[in-house]
């Protein structure tokens, strides 16, 4: 048991190409997926080194300065407080890729152990765990964050733990129907022959093989917490001011929609480009 | 049947029960609860008179209990900031929400299931292409921002459509009921249709390739019978079946579409008990629309039945 290169589960094949060499094999192959990460790769950096050279404050109000049109000095323009908006829109983007990003992580941590502990130890477990995730199902996601947000406040940590509680099921299902499967092949028989505890075969052979599932539904469901996080702070119940959110934003264009249109598209365009690039993504790690 | 129709709904009873024991230990147990809003610029004297007054002054089981029996009865209690009772407003709100969903979802299906089928018969044709394409980006749009999106057009640059509310008397300037209607199905019926276009398409290409199509061609059927008769109609359960699972998901996005629209329904309320913390209506908007969800699951799960013989009740 402590020699483990004896049991690496050897079902796949061994490809031995170099992780760099089959990333771009990938690529090449999909070119929707490619052209996603692309434009991801594109965003992350905008949003996290753009700041850096556009050093214009996202949070100073400037009154005089409301509503203008974009021009010089602001290149978006600016909003009802004469904030500028491409200040807003890449601190925005900061907050919604990392709630994003994060919530995905507690949803997969939750999902991934609840699923494969049902899926491995059946029975009992299983009743218990799977009935738990069904009626998880049935309760609303917005509306159940909604309730949770008014109730413990909405600073970015709870908003991180209650979108991703509320995502956790979904990837339950999918880590149960993978283990349930897996559980039955002849390299988890062959462990249990040299001896192994069940709990070591779990997390050595089981949960290893979860990963490339795991790695497609991971995408998707940063996708679909991006979009919570923003109509959750488009309703204002999310992110608070003064802090930017791409969701928040929105809320304040449409009160002046009528005056200002221009300030619901930025905001707007981010959250569908993003949330369609991480889509694209998680398909194309499914296929 | 009858015994499985009896189990479901126990079951469903079951999980509306858990359901209002979570809801209700989140609002009232919380920090921010009730007893919180309460005690907000009042005197020692007049907090104790309002928990009286509200009952908050129990113990939350004692008061879970009380809260279930008054619920059984149809008693909801008094909304805090409309001074009615719960029951009452849910009422008024919950057909409007029927309405406006309701016509959503059945356009939605109407759209989303030939489009599916159509793309899986020319899988990878630029038809099959462009469909998956608006699709995918039905998924990925945020649905308010599509709201707006149609105010700016219709409502400010060719102010054809009303911006808000359901007719002239609840305050959504002129035109009818059908011409308010018309934005909010738009938005809602384009961001139902990624899930059920998916689901018609992958199940009605498994479809294609069952044994019985290949009989079906092979005593000589036309193409037409063949699509349209063997595989849709054993397509068709699959996709029942994800419009009670996703359903869940989409009460979300028609409380947002009735907030941005001003739609006087059962989504809107809640949105607007939660930014008040009106918690006899957050508690109350809560278990009703938990309990259609747990409903609509159960007429579908009869229904797979009934179009299906195949499938039989134990």
């Amino acid at each position: 048991m402590n020699n483990p290169m004896v049991w690496e589960p050897l079902d796949e094949g061994g490809d031995k190409t170099p992780t760099a060499s089959r990333v771009g094999r990938w690529l090449r192959r999909n070119p929707g997926g490619a052209v996603a990460a692309g434009v991801l790769l594109v965003i992350y950096l905008i949003v996290f080194v753009g700041p850096l050279i556009y050093r214009v404050s996202p949070i100073t109000t400037h009154p005089v300065q409301a509503l203008l049109p974009p021009g010089p000095g602001h290149p978006l323009g600016t909003d009802d407080l004469g904030r500028d908006v491409l200040a807003r829109l890449l601190a925005g983007g900061r907050v919604s890729l990392i709630v994003g990003v994060m919530a995905m992580v507690v949803s997969i941590v939750v999902g991934v152990l609840v699923g494969a502990l049902a899926g491995f130890f059946r029975g009992v477990v299983e009743m218990v765990l799977m009935r738990v995730v069904d009626a998880a199902l049935a309760i609303p996601a917005l509306i159940l964050i909604m309730v949770e947000v008014t109730s413990f406040g909405n600073s970015p940590a709870i908003i991180i733990l209650v979108i991703g509680l509320v995502n956790w099921p979904a990837m339950a299902r999918v880590a149960f129907g993978e283990v349930l499967s897996l559980r039955e092949r002849t390299f988890v028989e062959a462990a249990y022959g040299l001896g192994g505890t069940r709990s070591w075969i779990l997390r050595r052979h089981i949960i290893p093989q979860l990963i490339p599932s795991i790695l497609s539904m991971a995408t998707l469901t940063i996708a679909w917490s991006i979009l919570l996080e923003s109509a959750l702070s488009f309703l204002g119940l999310g992110i608070q001011p003064p802090l930017a959110s791409w969701g928040s934003m929105l809320q304040n264009a449409q009160t002046y929609v009528f005056v200002d249109p221009i300030l619901a598209v930025f905001p707007g365009l981010m959250i569908l480009i993003t949330v369609l690039s991480f889509n694209a993504l998680g398909n194309a790690l499914r296929d | 049947m009858s015994r499985y129709i009896v189990r479901r709904v126990a079951l469903g009873v079951v999980t509306l029960l858990l359901m209002s024991v979570i809801v209700f230990l989140l609002i009232n147990a919380a920090p921010g609860g009730p007893s919180a809003i309460v005690s907000m610029n009042a005197t020692a004297a007049q907090r104790a008179a309002l928990e009286k007054l509200y009952g908050l002054n129990q113990p939350i089981f004692v008061r879970y209990v009380q809260w279930l029996t008054q619920a059984l009865r149809g008693n909801f209690g008094i909304s805090y900031s409309l001074q009615q009772p719960v029951l009452e407003v849910i009422g008024e709100y919950f057909p409007n929400t029927a309405l406006l969903a309701g016509t959503a979802l059945i356009l939605a299906m109407l759209i989303a299931i030939p489009l599916g089928t159509q793309a899986a018969i020319r899988r990878k044709s630029w038809f099959d292409r462009l469909a998956s394409g608006i699709n995918m980006i039905g998924l990925s749009v945020p649905d308010y921002w599509l709201a707006i999106l149609g105010i700016l057009v219709f409502s400010a640059w060719l102010r054809i459509l009303p911006a808000s509310g359901m007719n002239a008397a609840s305050g959504g300037g002129g035109g009818g009921l059908i011409a308010h209607m018309v934005l909010p199905v738009s938005v809602l019926t384009f961001v139902f249709m990624p899930n059920i276009f998916v689901i018609a398409k992958s199940s009605m290409i498994e479809a294609l390739r069952a044994d019985y199509i290949r009989t079906a061609r092979g005593k000589g059927a036309s193409e037409r019978r063949v699509i349209y008769v063997h595989a849709l109609r054993n397509a068709f359960n699959p996709v029942l079946s994800v419009i009670g699972l996703v359903f869940a998901v989409l009460v979300g996005g028609d409380a947002i579409v009735e907030t941005v629209f001003a739609w006087p329904g059962i989504g809107h309320l809640m949105v607007d008990a939660t930014t008040q913390r009106d918690y006899p209506v957050m508690m109350g908007a809560t278990m009703v629309i938990g309990a259609s969800v747990i409903f609509i699951n159960l007429v579908v799960d009869l229904l797979y039945g009934l179009l299906d013989p195949r499938v039989r009740y134990e």
